[in-house]
C-alpha cells in the first residue's frame, strides 16, 4: 500500500447514512461500541445540520476532558477550524449558562455520599422552568454524547430546549452511578429511531480481546469480532507478572513514553495522544512531576481535569504541544489514546466496577500497558495473560 | 486569440526576411501542411522552421506557434529580434522555440508526458526537496516552491524528453538560476542546493532508472536499489503484506544488519524505532564524502522504515532531526511513500501532491502559446549581468518569480533579482497622473495634493517591500502558472470536517 496518496476510507456506509440520510427534524439515538465513531458521527451530523439552514446547534458532552477532546476534532491537521468549537460544551456548563442568563442562583446541595449525582439532579431540576420564560430561543438541534450517563431530569431538560435531539451512547461505558443508563433517553426517542453502529475501527483486536473478557459480549457479538481496526500493527497489551514499586512503574513508563512520542510522532501531529491513567487525583501530580523531571519528556505532559472551582486558573484545553495526557479513571471517559499506560491499577480497585475497567482498557487504540503495586485486580488478571509464558 | 480547432498547421522553412514577415503576422509562400504523416524537412542551418496557423477570415494574421532553429542559430535569432524588432522580443513569451532534435520525435503538436507509473514517487521527491530547502513543514510549502526544485526539473524533463541526460538538466537549472537571481541570493541558495544535490543525485538516477525501465543505461552501483524498489512496487501491486521482505532482499548483502526487515510486520512500533536508530547510526559510521553503495542502501532502508515505523503508519518525524545531515532519508521516505500508486489526484500532502503531479503530467501543447515567461535558451542570450537590471531585455512582468522553460514544456519557477523586480515596477504602464485639482478654497486639500506624488512613490516602495520574501518561494506566487489570472480569495472556505483517524 502506498502511503500518502490513498485516503483511508474513514467512514463506513452506516456512519455516512447516519450523518446525511436521517430526517433532519427528528430525534435519534445512536448506539455503538467504543471506537465505533459515535462522537465522530455526532460532530459531523452537527456540521451537516448547520449547513441545512439549522445553524443554532449545540453539542453537549459529559466531562471537561471529553469536551476538550471533541474540540480538538474541530480543527483539521493544519489547525484550521472546521467546526465552531464554541458549539461544543459540557452539559454542566450549558446548564450553568442557563442559570446565568435567567438571572437565577445555582442550587445548593448538601454534601453526602451521592453528592455528585444529587448536584447534577438539582442543577437540572432547577433549570426546568427556564424554557417557559421564553427568554432564549430553542436550539435547532442538540447533540448529546455519552447519553448512558444522563439522569432522567437532565434528559427532560434537554428535551425542552430542542425538538431535534441526537444522542450517542453505549450502556457498557457507563461511569456514573445512580443513572438509568439509556432508559431515560428511550422514553423520548422511539425504538424505531435507534440506530446501531455495529463495527468499530479504533481499538486493535488484541485490546478488544481483553475488553471482551472484562464485560461479556452482549448478544454474543464480541468487540473483537466487530473490530475493523486498520491502524498500527502489531498492537500490544502488556501486564507484568509481578507487582512493581511505584517508582519502578514510573521508570518503566517513562522509558516507553520516550519511544512512543518519537515513533508515533506523525500520528501525534495529526491529533493522537498518549494517555497515562491513574485512579487517584494525587497520583496525577506524582506522574506529572516524574515526567517533568525527565529532560526528554519535560513539557510534553499535561494533567487533564475539570476546573475545581471559580478560582481555579487551570486551563482545561488539550494542548497540542503536550501529547501525554495524565488523567483519572473517571476523567478518561469518552477519550481515546494511541497508547495507554494505566499505572497503580490496584489503587481504589474496590470502587471500580467492570464498566470502569472496560472503559479504561478501550481507551487504548494500539498499545496498552497496565502495572500495579500490590495485587493485580482479579478482573484484569483473568482478562489477560502474557502470550507464550508458562505460568509455572 | 487563434482558435486552432479543425485548422491545418502550416510549415515554412524561412530565411530571415521571410521570418520577419511571418513573425509580423504576414503569410509567406512556400509553406506545406504540417502533420504527423508529412513531417517537415529539417531547416537548413541559418534558416528557421516555423509552424504557423491562419484563421479562416482572410484578414486573420498568420500566427506562428513553433520556431525550429538549430542550436547554433538560436543566439543570432533571439539577439536579432531583441535588437532589431524588440516589439516581438522575447520570442519565447509568445511562441515555442525548439531545436530540430526536440521537434523531430513529435508525432503531433501535443506531447503527452509519461513517467511509467512513477509520478507519485516523483511528486513525493519534489515535495521533499521543497520542504528540505525551505526547512519548513510540508503543510506550509506552496506549489511554486515545488516547481522551483531540481527534482521537478528532472522529473518533468524525464516525463517529456526521456533522453536528455540528467547532467544537462542540472546544468541548465543552475545557469537559469544564476541568470535570474541576484548574486547574493544565488550564492546563498547555491550552497544549500549543492549540499542537497549530493544527497539527491543517486535518488534521481534511481528514479530515472525506474521511470524508464530498460531504456536507460543504469549505474551498476544503483542496480540493487532499483531492483529493491521494483520489488517493492510489485509487492504493492500484488498487495503483499510482507512488502518489506521483498524490499530487503536485493539490499541485504549491502546492509546485513537490516535482516530483521524480513520480520518487520511482526515488530511493534517501539522495536521498529530501535531498528531505525540502528540504521542511522550505521549511516553515521559509513565513511566518505560521497554516497557509497552501502550508504545509499542504508538511506533507502531508513527512509522506508520512516514510512512504516508506527506499525505500518508513517512516522516521518523520525527523519526530521537528521534532515540536515542525512536529507536523503527524508527524500527516500517521501519517494517510497508514492511507489506503486497511480491515483495522484487525492489530497496527499494536504492537497499539494495533486498540484505537483498535475504540473509533472501536464501535456506540452505546441499548438497553444507557451505558459512560461521565456525560455532558458532565449534568457541565455538576452540576460546581461552587466546591466543594472540583467533581465531588462526579457521584459519581466512578474512580481517575484519568473517561469522559465528549461526545455520545451519544462517550466520551472525562479525567484528574480531585486533589480528585475524594480525594473518590472518601473516598466509598469504609466498610470494616469492624478491631476491636482485646484482647491482654491481648501488649503489642506491643496497641501495633500502637493504631497501626493511623494507619498505615492513611498507607498509603492513599501508595498513592494511587503511582497518580497525569502530566497525560496514558499508562498504561492502570482508567477506560478497555476495562479495566473486568479485572485486569492479573502477567506478560507469552510471545509468539510476532517476524518479523525479511526485506526
Amino acid at each position: 500500500m502506498s502511503l500518502w496518496w490513498v485516503q483511508r476510507e474513514q467512514l463506513d456506509p452506516h456512519q455516512i447514512a447516519l450523518i446525511e440520510n436521517l430526517p433532519l427534524r427528528e430525534s435519534f439515538l445512536i448506539l455503538g461500541p467504543p471506537g465505533s465513531g459515535k462522537t465522530n458521527v455526532l460532530v459531523r451530523r452537527a456540521q451537516f445540520v448547520r449547513g441545512q439552514n439549522m445553524p443554532n446547534v449545540l453539542l453537549l458532552t459529559f466531562t471537561r476532558p471529553l469536551t476538550e477532546f471533541v474540540k480538538t476534532g474541530c480543527f483539521d491537521a493544519q489547525n484550521r477550524e472546521i467546526f465552531p468549537q464554541n458549539c461544543v460544551t459540557t452539559l454542566e456548563s450549558w446548564q450553568r449558562s442557563l442559570y446565568a442568563q435567567h438571572g437565577q442562583a445555582l442550587p445548593v446541595v448538601a454534601a453526602g455520599p451521592n453528592y455528585l449525582t444529587e448536584w447534577k439532579r438539582a442543577l437540572a431540576v432547577g433549570a426546568l422552568g427556564f424554557f417557559g420564560q421564553h427568554r432564549l430561543p430553542p436550539y435547532d438541534a442538540l447533540f448529546i454524547d455519552e447519553a448512558q450517563d444522563l439522569l432522567p431530569e437532565e434528559v427532560d431538560l434537554i428535551a425542552q430546549w430542542s425538538p431535534v435531539l441526537f444522542f450517542g451512547g453505549d450502556d457498557r461505558q457507563r461511569i456514573y452511578e445512580n443513572t438509568e443508563g439509556l432508559s431515560a433517553v428511550r422514553r423520548i426517542v422511539p425504538t424505531s429511531h435507534e440506530r446501531v453502529l455495529s463495527f468499530h475501527y479504533r481499538v486493535a483486536p488484541e485490546i478488544c480481546e481483553v475488553a471482551d473478557r472484562i464485560l461479556l459480549p452482549q448478544g454474543g457479538v464480541s468487540l473483537a469480532s466487530t473490530a475493523h481496526y486498520n491502524g498500527p500493527r502489531p498492537a500490544r497489551v502488556s501486564i507484568p507478572r509481578q507487582p512493581l514499586p511505584k517508582d519502578r512503574q514510573l521508570e518503566m513508563t517513562i522509558g516507553k513514553l520516550k519511544e512512543q512520542v518519537r515513533v508515533y510522532g506523525d500520528l501525534i501531529r495529526q491529533g493522537d495522544r498518549i494517555g497515562v491513567i491513574v485512579a487517584r487525583k494525587s497520583d496525577r501530580d506524582v506522574v506529572f512531576g516524574a515526567l517533568e523531571n525527565d529532560p526528554d519528556l519535560q513539557g510534553m505532559a499535561k494533567i487533564i481535569r475539570a476546573r475545581e472551582d471559580r478560582n481555579d486558573n487551570y486551563n482545561p484545553s488539550i494542548d497540542s504541544g503536550a501529547p501525554i495526557c495524565i488523567l483519572t479513571v473517571k476523567g478518561c471517559k469518552g477519550l481515546e489514546f494511541r497508547a495507554v499506560h494505566w499505572l497503580f491499577a490496584d489503587e481504589l480497585s474496590h470502587y471500580h466496577n467492570p464498566e470502569h475497567y472496560y472503559t479504561v482498557v478501550t481507551r487504548a487504540k494500539t498499545s496498552l500497558d497496565i502495572s500495579y503495586t500490590n495485587t493485580l485486580p482479579q478482573i484484569l488478571a483473568r482478562a489477560h495473560s502474557e502470550a507464550g509464558v508458562t505460568p509455572w | 486569440m487563434v482558435n486552432n480547432m479543425d485548422q491545418e498547421y502550416q510549415y515554412t522553412v524561412a530565411d530571415e526576411s521571410e521570418l520577419d514577415e511571418l513573425l509580423s503576422g504576414h503569410e509567406v509562400g512556400g509553406s506545406t501542411t504540417w502533420s504527423k504523416w508529412s513531417k517537415p524537412s529539417r531547416p537548413r542551418p541559418g534558416s528557421t522552421g516555423v509552424v504557423w496557423i491562419k484563421g479562416n477570415d482572410p484578414n486573420d494574421p498568420a500566427h506562428p506557434l513553433v520556431l525550429i532553429s538549430h542550436e547554433e542559430d538560436i543566439r543570432r535569432l533571439c539577439g536579432r529580434y531583441a535588437q532589431l524588432r524588440s516589439d516581438l522580443s522575447p520570442l519565447t513569451a509568445w511562441c515555442h522555440l525548439l531545436t530540430p532534435q526536440f521537434m523531430e520525435p513529435l508525432e503531433s503538436l501535443v506531447r503527452t508526458p509519461d513517467l511509467a507509473g512513477m509520478q507519485a514517487a516523483w511528486t513525493g521527491l519534489i515535495v521533499a526537496e521543497a520542504a528540505l530547502l525551505a526547512e519548513r513543514p510540508v503543510a506550509s510549502i506552496r506549489i511554486s516552491a515545488c516547481i522551483a526544485t531540481q527534482s521537478f526539473a528532472i522529473g518533468r524533463t524525464n516525463a517529456l524528453w526521456a533522453r536528455v541526460p540528467l547532467e544537462d538538466i542540472v546544468k541548465r537549472f543552475d545557469t537559469a538560476n544564476r541568470l535570474c537571481r541576484s548574486e547574493t541570493t544565488v550564492q546563498r541558495g547555491e550552497s544549500r542546493v549543492a549540499k542537497l544535490r549530493l544527497s539527491l543525485e543517486p535518488i534521481w538516477h534511481t528514479l530515472v532508472g525506474l521511470s524508464q525501465g530498460r531504456n536507460v543505461i543504469r549505474s551498476s552501483e544503483l542496480e540493487p536499489i532499483i531492483a529493491a524498489l521494483q520489488a517493492l512496487r510489485q509487492a504493492r501491486t500484488d498487495k503483499d503484506k510482507q512488502e518489506a521482505r521483498q524490499l530487503i532482499r536485493p539490499l541485504v548483502t549491502l546492509v546485513p544488519e537490516a535482516d530483521t526487515f524480513e520480520q518487520l510486520t511482526e515488530l511493534a512500533p517501539e522495536a521498529r524505532l530501535r531498528l531505525f536508530d540502528k540504521l542511522v547510526a550505521a549511516l553515521s559510521n559509513t565513511p566518505g564524502e560521497r554516497p557509497s553503495q552501502r550508504r545509499n542502501a542504508l538511506a533507502v532502508l531508513a527512509g522506508y522504515l520512516a514510512t512504516v515505523a508506527a506499525g505500518g503508519a508513517p512516522s516521518l518525524t523520525l527523519a526530521e532531526p537528521h534532515a540536515s545531515r542525512w536529507p536523503e532519508i527524508t527524500a527516500w521516505a517521501y519517494l517510497i511513500g508514492g511507489i506503486g500508486e497511480n491515483v495522484v489526484w487525492t489530497s496527499s500532502f494536504d492537497g499539494l501532491g495533486r498540484l505537483v503531479a498535475r504540473e509533472l503530467l501536464r501535456p506540452l501543447r505546441l499548438d497553444e502559446p507557451p505558459t512560461c515567461d521565456f525560455s532558458f535558451d532565449e534568457a541565455n542570450v538576452l540576460a546581461d549581468s552587466k546591466l543594472s537590471d540583467p533581465l531588462v531585455h526579457l521584459r519581466v512582468k512578474q512580481a517575484r518569480l519568473v517561469t522559465v522553460a528549461l526545455l520545451p514544456g519544462v517550466n520551472i519557477a525562479i525567484p528574480i533579482t531585486e533589480a528585475a523586480i524594480q525594473g518590472a515596477a518601473k516598466s509598469e504602464p504609466n498610470r494616469p497622473a492624478r491631476t491636482p485639482e485646484t482647491h482654491v478654497h481648501d488649503p489642506i486639500a491643496a497641501f495633500a495634493d502637493a504631497l501626493w506624488p511623494h507619498i505615492r512613490t513611498r507607498m509603492d516602495e513599501y508595498m513592494r517591500s511587503m511582497q518580497r520574501g525569502g530566497d525560496y518561494p514558499t508562498q504561492e506566487s502570482e508567477a506560478s502558472p497555476q495562479n495566473r489570472g486568479k485572485r486569492r480569495s479573502g477567506s478560507q472556505p469552510q471545509l468539510p470536517l476532517s476524518n479523525p483517524k479511526k485506526y
